[in-house]
């Protein structure tokens, strides 16, 4: 498979790579062999032992893709805050840092270059989840690789997502959700089931798509992708995250919402959540100096009791109340959950806390494996 | 690196006082000038020989006392330098001057103006090479230096110098007065700053229209005192930059303000709306208090003020 097939509609493929660097221990990988056949134009480098990753980056800040044994947890908690509520799912650590160029993005602040680490070592990853899933069948879990890097922005070329979805085709107990802003569905002929496989996007006004999350699918592409998902059998999910204040936000949100009851069906959901714009002081500068045509980090934000700044309470009930009340208008309505936020706001939004619903985590859990709460 | 060094003496007349390596250069006070006359000149000043004149790079100080007093000055003659030279000699036989604002800024604008501020000078006006506080100043020497005056007074924090670096010469313009006329304390000039940007990033204005806009000069020129003009620009900007919470802030202030004076509680919000969380306080010093304070907690839960609050 060359880079880019599969991907429907395959207009939004992020850049290639002109280089490709390697771990010596994982020269000889699976994924070494793959991304370098699918990558025949660029140039492979090897790091020496003790040799610095920066001395092989390249100066004009191209794209580089780093083949790397990682050595640590590939299976970590999704980080939670005592105050506002998280949706207690787990991280699958595929790799780091990510092609596409979101204004908003935090890997700003972890990741200065245009180098994207993907773990090649396989085996380890794949020993790890086996150790941790099949302790006790009994045991389920709710899985997601999009959290330090898009889970498929580099699909066309490692194919990550397609090996983790065959692995998983044997752990009846875990769901892997796959959480995206391009579009590349080449995984789904790997998966067995359509069960426990989740296929997910990022959605957003098409405003703020087209301003902020350059790079990115455009969100009728991504419903598109995601209805071609539905007749397959899969359920989706869809995170409004993050939702912006912006003058017309009430019709560009509308209008999405709208878009979401025109490809999707509210069976065909299996969660929605909504998130505001919220960062970390350093986030905003980056923001500023990369992306100084993004003004919505001058809306009215005050700092959270979790050390980050997030829109008054006020202004961003009222846009998850307008959103939440669309999409109630078209039968979605115990799917949509809150991320990070407090029982005050769940409360005011969706007349619910998470208590009520037994515990966020064990509501999603129950969710994503298609059981009625 | 001076194998030769040459010792002369010359009337005052024959020396150039106008390089601008004497970045510090202040003219003596009658104290300088008796201590002079009493023990007259201890250690030769610097200077430079080009073509037949002698050019200062050391001493501005001793030479205008020795000329008030009419005398012959003994001068150290070194080998012609570049601007770069002349600066480093200057600085450092100056050393043991005291490294205030005024004399930072006036050395950096000169090295500046030569385009060179190594590593050494940094190190001689003790900034740390690539310290936030080193950075700090390059901003500031990047904004026009007609700030330096503001700057030594104490009227404006050298760490604004991060968001007036930002700003086009119009919007710097704009604010002059407002540092001229009043001295900010860091975080009001801070605040101040930050938050016109922002409101005229956000309103896509410039910081000098928006200016206009909030009516900020009438509250400059009026009769209020200098703390209470600040106190009310800044509310005036806060309320441009956040509508919503200072609106929402107001009337909760006011209504919690209320239910404390009848009550002897001091009743605040403290969460920026994230919580419905009060915090009550009082002092007591006896009993007597503890009992009042009591019967006051008492009339507030019992009385509907905090019905609603603060998020409808
Ligand atoms: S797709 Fe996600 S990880 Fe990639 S830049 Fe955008 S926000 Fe960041």
């Amino acid at each position: 498979m060359g880079p880019g097939s599969d991907t429907a509609p395959g207009k939004h493929i992020p850049a290639l790579p002109e280089k490709i660097i390697l771990d010596p221990e994982v020269v000889h990988s699976p994924m070494a062999r793959k991304v370098t056949a699918r990558l025949p134009e660029a140039q492979v480098m090897i790091l020496e032992p003790g040799q610095n990753l920066c001395h092989l980056s390249d100066a004009d800040n191209s794209l580089v893709i780093y083949l790397k044994h990682f050595r640590g947890r590939f299976l970590r908690p999704c980080p939670a805050t005592s105050r506002y509520r998280c949706c207690g799912y787990q991280i699958i650590h595929i790799g780091e840092n990510c092609p596409l160029n979101c204004s908003y993005c935090i890997l700003q602040a972890y990741f200065q270059d245009r180098t994207v680490k993907v773990w090649a070592n396989q085996h380890d990853l794949m020993h790890q989840l086996d150790e941790a899933f099949s302790k006790d069948f009994r045991k389920q879990f709710r899985v997601g690789t999009g959290e330090f890097t898009d889970s498929l922005a580099l699909e066309h070329l490692t194919g990550y997502s397609s090996d983790l979805v065959e692995f998983l085709n044997n752990y009846s107990n875990v769901c892997l959700e796959l959480k995206s802003k391009i579009i590349d569905l080449s995984w789904m002929k790997k998966a067995l089931s359509s069960q426990r496989i989740l296929p997910a996007w990022s959605v957003n006004s098409q405003e703020i798509i087209s301003a902020e999350e350059k790079g990115a699918s455009s969100l009728e592409e991504r419903l598109q992708a995601a209805g071609k998902c539905a007749e397959q059998g899969f359920r989706v999910c869809l995170h409004f995250d993050p939702i912006i204040h912006y003058p017309g936000w009430e019709k560009g949100y509308s209008r999405t919402v709208e878009m979401i009851h025109d490809y999707l069906q509210p069976v065909n959901i299996a969660y929605i959540s909504m998130g505001s714009f919220r960062y970390m002081p350093v986030l905003k500068e980056l923001i500023e100096h990369n992306h100084p045509q993004s003004s919505y980090i001058f809306n009215e934000f005050i700092m959270g009791m979790d050390g980050k700044s997030r829109l008054l309470l006020p202004l961003r009930t009222e846009q998850f109340r307008l959103i939440a009340q669309k999409l109630k208008a078209g039968g979605i309505s115990k799917q949509i959950y809150l991320c990070m936020e407090s029982d005050l706001v769940w409360k005011e939004v969706l007349g619910c806390t998470p208590n009520d619903l037994g515990g966020l985590d064990k509501h999603l859990l129950n969710l994503s494996f298609g059981r009625k709460n | 690196m001076y194998n030769t060094p040459q010792i002369i003496t010359v009337h005052a007349e024959s020396i150039s006082l106008d390089d601008p390596c004497l970045f510090w250069a202040h003219s003596p006070d009658n104290h300088f000038i008796s201590s002079m006359e009493k023990y007259g000149q201890i250690e030769p000043v610097l200077v430079m020989a080009v073509a037949d004149q002698k050019i200062l790079v050391a001493g501005y100080k001793r030479v205008k006392a020795l000329k008030a007093l009419k005398r012959k000055i003994m001068a150290l003659v070194l080998p012609v330098a570049d601007p770069y030279l002349k600066g480093q000699i200057y600085l450092l036989s100056n050393t043991g001057q005291n490294l205030d604002m005024k004399k930072t800024v006036l050395a950096l604008r000169y090295f500046s103006s030569i385009g060179r501020i190594s590593e050494e000078i940094l190190t001689n006006l003790h900034l740390v090479p690539g310290s936030k506080l080193e950075q700090l100043w390059q901003s500031w020497i990047s904004i026009p230096c007609s700030w330096d005056t503001l700057l030594a007074k104490g009227n404006i924090s050298l760490e604004c110098a991060r968001i007036m670096q930002n700003l086009k010469a119009e919007d710097l313009e704009a604010v002059y007065p407002f540092f001229d006329q009043l001295s900010w304390s860091r975080s009001s000039s801070l605040n101040f700053l930050t938050w016109l940007g922002e409101t005229a990033r956000m309103k896509k204005a410039g910081i000098c229209r928006l200016i206009h806009e909030l009516e900020l000069a009438p509250i400059l020129q009026s009769r209020l005192s200098p703390g209470d003009k600040i106190k009310k620009i800044m509310l005036v900007v806060f309320q441009a930059r956040y509508p919503v919470l200072s609106s929402l802030k107001g009337s909760l202030t006011r209504k919690l303000r209320q239910i404390g004076a009848k009550s002897g509680w001091k009743v605040e919000h403290l969460d920026d709306y994230e919580s419905r969380e009060l915090v009550f306080s009082t002092r007591v010093k006896n009993i007597q208090d503890l009992q009042k304070a009591l019967r006051g907690l008492e009339q507030i839960s019992s009385s509907k003020a905090l019905e609603n609050w603060p998020v409808k």
